[in-house]
C-alpha cells in the first residue's frame, strides 16, 4: 500500500508531498492499523479559511473492500450552499479531476512514484473494489484524530519534495 | 508628480508651527495633497472625509496580541495590550508594531477605524506551533507561525504579511471575496495589494520606489529568493533547488486551474498584483492615493458579488477610478491599461 499526502495552499502558497510506501514499513501493521480507523467517508465540511492549508490524503490501494457506489462522492454539505468543497472524501480522482500527485514523485524513492498511471474511476471500472484508492481533502482544521496522526507518521517517516501546483489545464 | 521628500517629513513640516517657515510649511501642505486640480475627486458617493498621505499621524488601534507558545491552540496567552510597553519578544513586538501601521493606512488614508471600520480590537497570535511555516486570517484574529527556521523566518517579519493577513479581515467585513477559484485569488490580491500599500505607506515610498514584494524577508539567507510574490513580476519572486521556482502566473493565459490551495487562490492572485502594480506604476506618486483609493472604494462599493470573476472586479475598478479620478484621468488609463496588460478583458468604464 501506498500513502500520498500533499500539502497545498497557506500563505505562500507552497506544494509539498509526501509519499510512503507502506510495505517497506518495519511497523507496517501499525500503518494499516491507523489506515483503517480513518473515517474516508465522514469527513465534515468546513469553510476555508484564508491562507491555511489544504490536506490531500490518499491510500492505494484501498485498506478495505469500498462499496464504490456509497462511496461515490456525495457533495459536502459545504456544496449544498454553493460554497466549495472546503473537505470532501471520495474513492478515486475522476478523468477529468486529478490525484494530488498526479505530476507528483515518491519521497522514499522506490521506483514506484506518484507519477505512474493510476486506476480511473469511471464507470464499468470498478471490478476490483480493492484496487480503487481512498481519498480525502481536508482544512486544515479537519486535520485531527487519526488524520493528524497518519499525516504526523507520513512526515517523521518521510521528507517533502516541494513541487510545483498540480495544473490538470492552463487556459 | 513624486517627491523626493518623504511625506511623513512633508507631514511634520506642513504641522510646524513656527513662523520663520510659513512659506515651508503651506509648500508642504500643497505637496501632501498632491493632487491637482483635474484629479481631484469628482463624485465620491458615500466615501468618508479621506486625508491625504500621512504617514506618520496617529491612530487609535486597540491591539491585543497573545502568544500560543508552540501549541496550535488559539488564542493562547495575551501578553501585549494597546499601549503597553514592548516585551522584547520579537515576534510580539513586530505584530503589534506591524498592526499598528496596518491601521494607520485604513484609518488615516481610507478613513476606515480598524477591519470593521468601527473600531474592532486588533487582536494576534504569535508563536502558534512548531516550526510552524504559515500565517493565516481566522475570521477573528491573525495567526502567524515562527517558520521551520531553515527555509522560513518568522512570519512576523515582514509587514506586508502583517498587512496581507489583516486586509483580509478587512474583505471579509466588505466584499466578502469567496475564498475559491477567481473570487478567492482576488481575495489575495485585495490582500497582497493593500499588504504592499501598508509597507510602502510606512516607508513613505512611491510607486517607483517601491519593491512590490510580499514576503520580504521571510525566507533564510538558504533561500535564492526575493521574497513570497512579486506583484509587479509574478513568478520571479525565488527561484531556489529546494523551494523550486515561484509559479504565479502575470497573464490571464497561464492561469492555473487546479484543485489545490482552493483553486488556486495563491497563485492566480499574481494576475491582477500585476495589474494593480502596473497601474501604480503608470500614475506614480503614492500608490495608496490612486490605486488604493480606487481599489478600497471597489471593496466597498458594495457592487461586487462574492463571486466576483476578474473581468467584473477589473470592470468595478475602472467605474470607481472614473468616479474617483474622472474620466479622461490618468487613473483610469493606467487602470484600463493594466488590466488590459494581463488579459483581463476590460471595456470603458461603465456608469
Amino acid at each position: 500500500m501506498d500513502v500520498f499526502v500533499s500539502r497545498s495552499g497557506g500563505l505562500a502558497g507552497l506544494r509539498l508531498t509526501w509519499h510512503v510506501r507502506v510495505d517497506d514499513q518495519p511497523d507496517a501493521d501499525e500503518w494499516i492499523l491507523l489506515i483503517e480507523q480513518i473515517p474516508w467517508n465522514e469527513v465534515p465540511p468546513a469553510p476555508p479559511e484564508t491562507d491555511r492549508f489544504t490536506w490531500d490524503i490518499r491510500c492505494e490501494p484501498a485498506p478495505f473492500e469500498t462499496d464504490v457506489a456509497d462511496a461515490a462522492v456525495a457533495p459536502p454539505a459545504a456544496d449544498v450552499d454553493a460554497h466549495p468543497p472546503a473537505a470532501s472524501a471520495s474513492p478515486a480522482p475522476t478523468a477529468s479531476s486529478a490525484s494530488p500527485d498526479d505530476d507528483g514523485a515518491a519521497a522514499d524513492d522506490g521506483g514506484d512514484d506518484a507519477s505512474e498511471p493510476r486506476p480511473q474511476s469511471g464507470a464499468g471500472q470498478h471490478d476490483d473494489p480493492l484496487v480503487e484508492p481512498q481519498e480525502a481533502t481536508l482544512a486544515e482544521r479537519q486535520l485531527t484524530g487519526p488524520w493528524r496522526q497518519l499525516v504526523d507518521r507520513v512526515q517523521t517517516t518521510t521528507e517533502p519534495k516541494r513541487e510545483a501546483p498540480r495544473a490538470p489545464r492552463a487556459r | 508628480m513624486p517627491t523626493i521628500v518623504p511625506p511623513y517629513l512633508l507631514d511634520r513640516i506642513a504641522e510646524s508651527a513656527d513662523p520663520r517657515f510659513p512659506l515651508a510649511a503651506e509648500a508642504a501642505r500643497r505637496a501632501l495633497l498632491r493632487l491637482p486640480p483635474a484629479r481631484l475627486p469628482l463624485i465620491v458617493p458615500d466615501a468618508p472625509d479621506q486625508p491625504s498621505a500621512l504617514p506618520d499621524a496617529p491612530s487609535q488601534p486597540d491591539r491585543r496580541i497573545s502568544d500560543a507558545e508552540g501549541r496550535e491552540t488559539l488564542p493562547g496567552r495575551l501578553v501585549r495590550r494597546e499601549g503597553e510597553r514592548a516585551t522584547g519578544d520579537e515576534a510580539v513586538d513586530d505584530a503589534y508594531d506591524g498592526l499598528g501601521d496596518t491601521h494607520r493606512l485604513f484609518d488615516r488614508v481610507f478613513g476606515r477605524d480598524s477591519i470593521d471600520g468601527a473600531g474592532m480590537p486588533l487582536e494576534a497570535t504569535v508563536h502558534f506551533g512548531r516550526a510552524y511555516d504559515n500565517a493565516f486570517w481566522d475570521g477573528e484574529r491573525m495567526v502567524f507561525g515562527d517558520g521551520d527556521g531553515e527555509i522560513f523566518t518568522g512570519f512576523t517579519d515582514s509587514l506586508s504579511v502583517i498587512g496581507h493577513e489583516l486586509a483580509h479581515g478587512v474583505t471579509e467585513h466588505t466584499a466578502r471575496l469567496r475564498y475559491q477559484g477567481q473570487s478567492g485569488a482576488l481575495n489575495e490580491h485585495v490582500s497582497d495589494a493593500f499588504g504592499a500599500l501598508v509597507e510602502q505607506y510606512a516607508l513613505g515610498q512611491d510607486a517607483t520606489a517601491a519593491t512590490w514584494l510580499i514576503g520580504e524577508g521571510i525566507f533564510t539567507d538558504a533561500v535564492q529568493g526575493r521574497a513570497l510574490r512579486s506583484m509587479l513580476e509574478p513568478g520571479t519572486a525565488y527561484d531556489d533547488d529546494v523551494l523550486g521556482r515561484d509559479p504565479q502566473p502575470a497573464h490571464m493565459r497561464d492561469y492555473i486551474e487546479t484543485r489545490e490551495d482552493n483553486g488556486g487562490v495563491h497563485l492566480n492572485s499574481g494576475i491582477p498584483n500585476r495589474a494593480f502594480a502596473l497601474a501604480a506604476r503608470q500614475i506614480d506618486g503614492f500608490a495608496w492615493e490612486s490605486v488604493g483609493r480606487i481599489w478600497y472604494d471597489t471593496l466597498t462599493s458594495g457592487r461586487l458579488g462574492e463571486n466576483a470573476t476578474f473581468e467584473q472586479f477589473a470592470a468595478e475598478t475602472l467605474r470607481q477610478a472614473e468616479l474617483r479620478f474622472g474620466p479622461d484621468s490618468l487613473e483610469l488609463r493606467a487602470v484600463r491599461e493594466g488590466w488590459q496588460e494581463v488579459g483581463v478583458a476590460v471595456e470603458g468604464a461603465q456608469g
